[in-house]
């Protein structure tokens, strides 16, 4: 595996990462709308407590993999929407990849293992 | 006004971010709680029970407010935000004492040794002092709006009155002094004319070093608050335009 976008010591950053890029290769979210979306394709597996996603879209936003945008919601005032960036969109298919390799992996070690 | 303005008004407290970093993450709550509330009223809730949710849902927990600080804000700040608040405070205190002392032992004999400043005698000891508090709070504040980025809208003003009256406040004083001291030199005059010139100008020196003395460290001081005035509008502004847009751009649509 050519090591690159999946961090090992740091596993929960980095499935954090695949989760919100690969809902946002569908189209654009808002942050509530990405923690709804990752909960309900995972059948509630993933559940992200939203506060939580801050600093994950931030971090994601700083490094240019996606990118934010307000909209105006009238009434109800301003919302912050992001969308997959070029950048984005090639390093969630490599990280794609990668995470297929992690996960085969695994599962040749608990196959042996039992 | 937004039901989750009590809250959003605590976490700005909390949010020890730069501008417009701090805006923008405090916008982004603010509409996600709407967002949230209003789905979890179409689903039957009521408005009590939609608030807690939204709420329980979005507030950011301390590790995430740590998260952000650690992407937004400055070195200083990464390193205070792990300590009690009560640890910050007086760790903050120790650091800029170590700061402060060292340059005060080592600037106020080199000043207090200008001829300027012995001439002026024992108001220009005062004055000196004045100074030297000027220096404290403009570097007090450069620590904070500068160093530690903390922008929190009821901090960013605070001091700059006090900064602005200590800079003030020489101008009076020197005035006064002068005109005491060039009243004793006329008085001199008109008692021993033709006196021993030597007795009239030491009054005469005295009285022009304060007023000296005076009028540079008013300059000083005023020059700095309005260094830092400028920053704290550029601060504000920041602030505005995270809330509002920049003036003449549109927004992108979902």
């Amino acid at each position: 595996m050519t090591p690159g976008t999946v961090d090992l010591s740091n596993l929960s950053r980095s499935l954090n990462e695949m989760l919100v890029l690969s809902v946002l290769e569908d189209g654009p979210r808002h942050g509530y709308q990405l923690a709804l979306d990752v909960e309900r394709r995972s059948d509630g597996m993933f559940v992200f407590k939203h506060g939580t996603l801050y600093p994950i879209l931030h971090r994601l936003e700083r490094e240019r993999l996606i990118a934010g945008s307000w909209t105006d919601e009238g009434p109800r005032g301003r919302r912050r929407a992001y969308r997959l960036t070029d950048r984005g969109r090639k390093h969630v298919q490599a990280m794609r990849d990668e995470w297929r390799e992690v996960m085969a992996s695994l599962a040749r070690v608990m196959e042996e293992g039992s | 006004m937004s039901r989750f303005q009590p809250v959003l008004r605590a976490l700005d407290d909390s949010l020890v971010l730069p501008q417009p970093a701090r805006s923008r993450v405090l916008l982004e709550i603010a509409g996600d709680l709407e967002a949230f509330f209003d789905c979890a009223r179409s689903e039957g809730v009521t408005d009590e029970e939609a608030e807690r949710l939204a709420l329980e849902a979005f507030h950011p927990s301390s590790e995430t407010v740590t998260a952000l600080v650690r992407l937004h804000g400055s070195p200083v700040a990464l390193l205070l935000d792990g300590l009690s608040s009560q640890a910050r405070t007086l760790w903050e205190r120790l650091l800029l004492a170590l700061v402060l002392l060292p340059a005060a032992a080592l600037t106020l004999p080199a000043v207090a040794d200008l001829q300027l400043v012995r001439a002026a005698g024992r108001a220009g000891w005062l004055l000196v002092g004045v100074g030297a508090a000027m220096a404290a709070v403009v570097v007090l504040k450069a620590y904070q709006l500068l160093v530690k980025l903390d922008h929190r809208p009821r901090l960013l003003r605070r001091g700059m009155t006090l900064l602005l009256g200590l800079s003030l406040a020489p101008a009076p004083l020197g005035v006064l002094a002068f005109s005491i001291g060039l009243f004793r030199a006329l008085g001199e005059i008109v008692t021993r004319w033709p006196a021993d010139g030597g007795e009239l100008l030491p009054s005469l020196l005295t009285a022009s070093a304060v007023m000296s003395l005076a009028l540079t460290a008013t300059a000083a001081g005023l020059l700095a608050w309005f260094i830092l005035s400028r920053r704290i509008v550029r601060i504000e502004v920041q602030g505005s335009e995270a809330l509002l847009g920049p003036a003449g751009k549109g927004e992108t649509d979902v």
